[in-house]
């Protein structure tokens, strides 16, 4: 009677299980109705989404298709559901655990990665300039400092909890591009002090993240420094940030003080995306069996070095593996020029999404390996089991195994790869900026024009666009 | 035996798996409005109102008030001004507000005026009842009553965190300044104190 009941749930998760296509699979069209601006047709897509454990990446996926729409107030509700739910997330018991060992990762709710929730404060900063909420911006650029501390602290609590994950590469409290766009959101707002301490983390971020992540110290930041560092009368400071970071390239001369600052954040392509591939190793027919976790640990690294082994192999033990596609992006950096003399500006990548992807991608790879061989080892040897009692339960157990072998491909589908900055000071008034998109050749391959751009005498003029 | 266990693991698991997609459900519990509820450690409603509760009681019995009832004979006339949100969490500045202006209008000791915003729109239906409401009842311009003095103050914030727990520091800081000599006439502040315990990581 028992055996009857556990074969018919069985039957029942084989059933649920086989119609679940991956993340990626399900959404994709996002990707092609965000480039064609169809944001309607975006929402629709992930709006039909089933919620279960995507339940956070429905929230980030709205909340930057909605900023997109420029619909900033209603994207700002869906990041802070999101911000919610991720730390709810973080510290809840996960009793899913369980669910996993016998499905796959896809199972349990996705908890988003911290290099993917440390944007959601940009986005939710650029929201609050759209709305021209300035104190609001500010709100995120405070709430910025303290959630790269968590998220840092979570990615090495992350590392601490498991050996199998690497310690991070980079720190997230060392976000670069964050601390400089923390410290121009307080310049804005007349909080000198910050934005020198602001600018000042941002100096050393590039300086100490920068060789890992492609990224080279902006220019523009040695002058924000200077400015804010002249301003508060600390020249001992500047100095010493200066020896800190020799990349740094402070300006001779100050612009004119009656010159306003207009900030173009460029968002490149897309972040890289995870697929599924289907990976095996072999069991050995006198393999010793009686300890599990030692029995997974040779296959991790049978799969990760190969065998030169002549034993006969027993079993071909499949599974499924995610496997990180990064495509360049098309578009890789800009010449922006307001048509007068001394207005023009290269748009430097200030963030890369993809490396930071990639960077953890590797650091819990070991990990995800030996997971999901473990995982596959439990559901052959249940298999094994079953068989003893007769074939039907074997079969069913062998259903059970392969339909719910999915790799975890979940991640932010609409995140840029990278963004890149460009900073011009123009004098007072209503400009043109010409946006020449180029590639990693430097090649112009599309040029845009941004109309109507106010700049006011030492005011800051925020702008962003996504190119694809 | 061992192969019966896997069978009834299996269906627990699955029971598991089902359960999860289907948990949930939203219950509504109506409460008093004055009910102190820490859900977050976040800034809320009861902060705001003890907040603005206890800084308008500080204001109205500190010496300023005494020395303007001798020299004028009346209760001062204010206006509460920006309060400006310098924490990192986005505070309903203008609920602050308007907690401070019914703290001040319901202790009978000062008289309240508009703000500059609601200014413009008495304005607006003022001009309006030029043009359509009878000469009997429309509202005269230039009759406006000017404020003695300003409110003034911002909002800031300490947060110490480790793992779990955290200690949120909230310092509400509000002036009282003299609009005829920008003297500033009272200062005060209020200070909250919050410990937030949660549990920490799980993997």
């Amino acid at each position: 009677m028992r055996t009857r009941a556990a074969s018919l749930a069985l039957v029942l998760l084989v059933v649920a299980a086989g119609g679940c296509s991956t993340y990626v699979d399900r959404n994709a069209r996002l990707r092609d109705d965000l480039a064609t601006r169809d944001y309607d047709a975006a929402l629709k897509v992930i709006d039909e989404a089933e919620r279960g454990p995507d339940r956070l990446l429905t929230l980030l996926e709205r909340g930057l298709v909605l900023h997109y729409a420029d619909r900033w107030e209603e994207s700002n509700t869906a990041f802070e559901a999101a911000e919610e739910l991720s730390a709810e997330l973080y510290t809840r018991s996960v009793s899913q655990a369980v669910v996993s060992l016998v499905t796959n990762d896809a199972a349990v709710d996705y908890r988003a990665a911290p290099y993917e929730m440390a944007l959601v404060p940009y986005f939710r900063a650029l929201n609050y300039i759209g709305l021209n909420r300035r104190d609001a911006a500010l709100v995120e650029a405070r709430k910025a400092e303290l959630r790269l501390r968590d998220l840092a602290e979570v990615e090495r609590a992350l590392a601490r909890d498991d050996e199998d994950v690497q310690d991070p590469a980079v720190s997230l409290d060392d976000h670069a591009l964050l601390h400089w766009f923390r410290g121009m959101l307080h310049e804005w707002g007349g909080e000198t002090n910050d934005a020198f301490l602001a600018y000042r983390r941002a100096a050393l971020a590039f300086r100490d993240t920068g060789p890992a992540l492609g990224l080279a110290t902006p220019a523009a930041l040695g002058g924000d420094l200077a400015r804010t560092a002249a301003a508060l009368g600390f020249a001992d400071e500047l100095a010493e940030v200066r020896r800190a970071c020799p990349a740094l390239t402070v300006p001779d001369a100050a612009p004119a003080a009656d010159t306003g600052r207009v900030v173009l954040f460029l968002e490149l392509g897309w972040a890289p995306r995870l697929e599924s591939v289907a990976a095996d190793v072999p069991i050995f027919k006198n393999e010793v069996r009686d300890d599990r976790a030692v029995m997974v640990r040779h296959l991790g690294t049978r799969y990760r070095t190969g065998w030169r082994s002549e034993a006969e192999i027993a079993y071909w033990l499949r599974f499924a593996l995610p496997e990180m596609v990064d495509e360049a992006p098309r578009v890789t950096g800009a010449r922006v020029s307001a048509g007068l003399p001394g207005s023009h500006a290269r748009a430097v990548l200030a963030d890369d999404v993809a490396a930071r992807a990639e960077l953890r991608f590797q650091e819990n790879q070991g990990a995800v390996v030996l997971r999901t061989i473990g995982r596959a080892l439990a559901k052959w040897l249940a298999t094994e089991k079953a068989e003893d009692q007769g074939k039907l339960a074997g079969l069913l157990m062998n259903l059970l195994g392969a339909a719910t072998e999915h790799a975890d491909t979940r991640g932010w589908l609409t995140l840029p790869h990278g963004i890149a900055v460009a900073r011009l000071e123009l004098p007072p008034g209503v400009h043109d900026l010409r946006v020449e998109l180029t590639d990693a050749a430097d090649r112009t391959v599309e040029t845009r024009t941004i109309e109507g751009v106010t700049v006011r005498p030492g005011g800051w003029t925020f702008l962003s666009r996504r190119v694809f | 035996m061992h192969g019966r266990r896997l069978m009834s693991l299996a269906a627990l698991a699955v029971l598991a798996a089902l359960l999860a997609g289907c948990s949930g459900g939203t219950t509504v519990t109506r409460m008093d409005t004055d009910t102190t509820v820490d859900l977050s450690g976040k800034w809320n409603d009861a902060d705001s109102r003890m907040v603005a509760e206890a800084l308008i009681s500080q204001a109205l019995t500190a010496g300023w008030y005494g020395e303007h009832r001798y020299a004028t004979g009346k209760n001062p006339v204010l206006i509460v001004g920006p309060i400006r949100n310098k924490t990192s969490e986005h505070i309903p500045v203008k609920t602050f507000v308007a907690d401070l202006e019914r703290s001040m209008i319901n202790s009978g000791k000062v008289t309240m005026v508009a703000s500059a915003e609601e200014r413009e729109a008495i304005r607006g239906e003022r001009a309006d009842q030029q043009e359509f409401a009878s000469p009997e009842t429309m509202a005269a311009w230039g009759r406006e009553m000017g404020a003695d003095a300003m409110l003034l103050g911002e909002i800031n914030t300490i947060i110490d965190q480790e793992e779990g727990d955290e200690v949120r520091f909230y310092q509400v800081d509000v002036y009282l300044v003299d609009l005829e000599t920008n003297v500033k006439r009272w200062a005060g502040y209020e200070k909250i104190k919050k410990y937030v315990s949660r549990s920490g990581y799980r993997p």
